[in-house]
């Protein structure tokens, strides 16, 4: 589904801020997988997301989704095999609109827009039920600006965007980081449902341990941008936040100095 | 009629006819979330474009119509500045607006253009002969009255299609608009198009209806624009898109009401006014601030320590 081939990424090259974020990454998903993406800051997690995203480009490598190369597709062209939920509650919604039409935008992710309305009537039931599996009472505020709802229900109807037409690939970038601890749980068991119920293939990145145990099939940790640790199956269901700890000081070498990653 | 009451007749039907470029100014202001500079350029390429038209022999709506097409062609030299040549957007339109003042200069081929007196043979919409007997300014009342609805009608249509939202979310959000697949600089420029087009059409209705077009008719357009936008959500506060557009020409019409009769009843002069206008958009541009200062400030003084600190 998607395959990250040798990809490298340096920030700033030629000058004394140089960075290299990414250093020669692979990574090949199959259909149906839910892949949590784990580590420190600077591991190069969102480097890599932007990279699969298209916000950047790579300085070396390929991406390809499906059968296409993506490596220089731009952000807009690739948008119709992705779904995307960001950290920041306000980047995945537009909030002077209303509810219902930033459903409908979504649901033209991967179509040609033209001068069709961009409400239509026939949505609006499909909208309904999408909202209502929340369970958030956003069934009865179609036409409520989005800048109204708190930050979990931008999340959660972003969610609903990012799943809507089933994108090859569902990417989230930290999407509960920004959350209450309770409304972060609550997003998290709508992630797991829209998943389940499309068999989306999802890579999610997450600051938090104990989440990257407990959802998806397989387990990625990065570090100085490479994976240093690849788990999936049986052997992922029985990690503990322990285990996890040891196995990343014998893989990268040194000891996790991530208080963020540690406590949460 | 007394001349108070054609005073304000006439202050109606000129704010009619610069709704529509304040409408324009809409779009861009608001919609996108750019003040489009190129405004004062285009509202007079839309004047100059008429004039030479009309001076041409051809009928005054197919000179508004070739006007249309300049103001896009204006808007679209400000899209491609900011969007394909990473100009920032507020410097895009100054750019624009700079270079079209020698656009200007060289399609009209003088400063000013005429269009009564020696040239009162050429056709002109404002000398429309109605069934009644109407005055020059009922039927520029008229003449406003049909372009403005029209135009309010279609931005109320097209800003409900899949396009015209895709154009609205990029001011509210492009990042977002491009992970649902919709190329921002495409929606950008098309925006910036749209916005000079009407600048243009409100341009060219003025100098049909004044009786010329000069090279400086377009100076601070920009910021009666804003000022009419600004007085519409005074007017209409908190409300729907319909409601939102027909506010900007009731701004538009208010402003030129305000201005009639301070010309009329204070000792201002017409030079004055531009001042005027910058320092009541100014302040108006200021309110929002203010309102929260004052709030804050009031807060403050109602906090009360309730027991002594260091």
């Amino acid at each position: 589904m998607l395959e990250v081939v040798d990809v490298s990424k340096t920030f700033n090259p030629g000058t004394v801020n140089e960075n290299p974020v990414l250093k020669g990454l692979s990574l090949k998903l199959t259909p149906g997988d839910f892949v949590t993406i784990i580590g420190g800051n600077g591991a190069g997690k969102s480097t890599l997301m932007n990279i699969i995203s298209g916000v950047l480009f790579p300085d070396h490598g390929r991406v390809y989704l499906g059968t296409h190369d993506v490596t220089y597709m731009p952000e807009y062209r690739r948008a119709r095999f992705l779904g995307r939920v960001f950290q920041d509650p306000m980047q995945g919604t537009a909030g002077d609109m209303e509810v219902v039409e930033n459903l409908a935008m979504a649901s033209q992710r991967g179509s040609l827009r033209g001068l069709r309305w961009n409400l239509k009537a026939h949505q609006f039931a499909y909208f309904q039920e999408l909202l209502a599996s929340l369970d958030l009472g956003l069934e009865n505020r179609l036409h409520a600006k989005v800048k109204l709802l708190s930050g979990g229900q931008r999340q959660a109807l972003t969610l609903l965007m990012a799943a809507m037409n089933q994108p090859d690939l569902l990417l989230l970038d930290e999407h509960t980081a920004a959350l209450d601890p309770k409304t972060a749980q609550k997003v998290m068991q709508v992630t797991q449902r829209v998943v389940a119920a499309d068999q989306l293939t999802t890579l999610m990145i997450t600051h938090n341990m104990q989440q990257a145990i407990q959802y998806g099939n397989r387990l990625i940790m990065m570090d100085s941008g490479k994976v240093v640790l690849d788990i999936e199956g049986e052997d992922k269901k029985r990690l503990t936040v322990e285990q996890l700890l040891a196995k990343f000081v014998t893989a990268s070498g040194n000891a996790l100095a991530n208080d963020r990653m540690l406590l949460s | 009629m007394s001349s108070f009451a054609s005073s304000l007749v006439s202050g109606v039907s000129q704010g009619l006819l610069w709704a529509i470029m304040a409408l324009g100014v809409y779009i861009t202001f608001r919609l996108l979330d750019i003040a489009d500079m190129t405004v004062d350029g285009s509202f007079t390429t839309g004047g100059a474009v008429t004039a030479i038209c009309m001076m041409a022999g051809y009928h005054p709506l197919f000179a508004i119509l070739v006007a249309t097409l300049a103001g896009m062609a204006a808007g679209m030299i400000t899209g491609i500045l900011t969007t394909r040549m990473k100009i920032p957007a507020l410097l895009s339109g100054i750019l624009t607006q700079i270079g079209l003042y020698t656009i200007n200069l060289r399609i009209m081929g003088k400063a000013n253009i005429p269009l009564t007196g020696i040239n009162s043979q050429i056709e002109n919409l404002f000398n429309w002969q109605l069934p009644f007997n109407a005055s020059r300014t009922a039927v520029a009342l008229i003449i406003g009255l049909i372009f403005t609805a029209v135009i309010i009608a279609l931005m109320y249509l097209f800003f409900g299609t899949e396009i015209g939202a895709a154009i609205r979310a990029t001011g509210n959000n492009p990042a977002m608009v491009r992970a649902l697949g919709a190329n921002t600089k495409n929606t950008t420029l098309f925006g910036l198009m749209l916005g000079n087009a009407l600048v243009a059409i409100s341009g060219g209705l003025v100098a049909q209806q004044q009786g010329y077009s000069d090279i400086g008719m377009g100076t601070g357009a920009i910021v009666i624009g804003l000022a009419s936008i600004i007085i519409g959500e005074v007017l209409f506060p908190k409300t729907n898109f319909w409601f939102r557009l027909m506010g900007v020409a009731f701004g538009s019409i208010i402003y030129r009401i305000v201005i009639t009769l301070i010309l009329r009843y204070s000792p201002l002069k017409s030079y004055d006014l531009k001042l005027f206008t910058a320092v009541v958009v100014a302040l108006a541009l200021w309110l929002p601030y203010l309102l929260q200062q004052i709030r804050e400030h009031k807060a403050r003084r109602s906090n009360i320590p309730s027991r002594g600190g260091v």
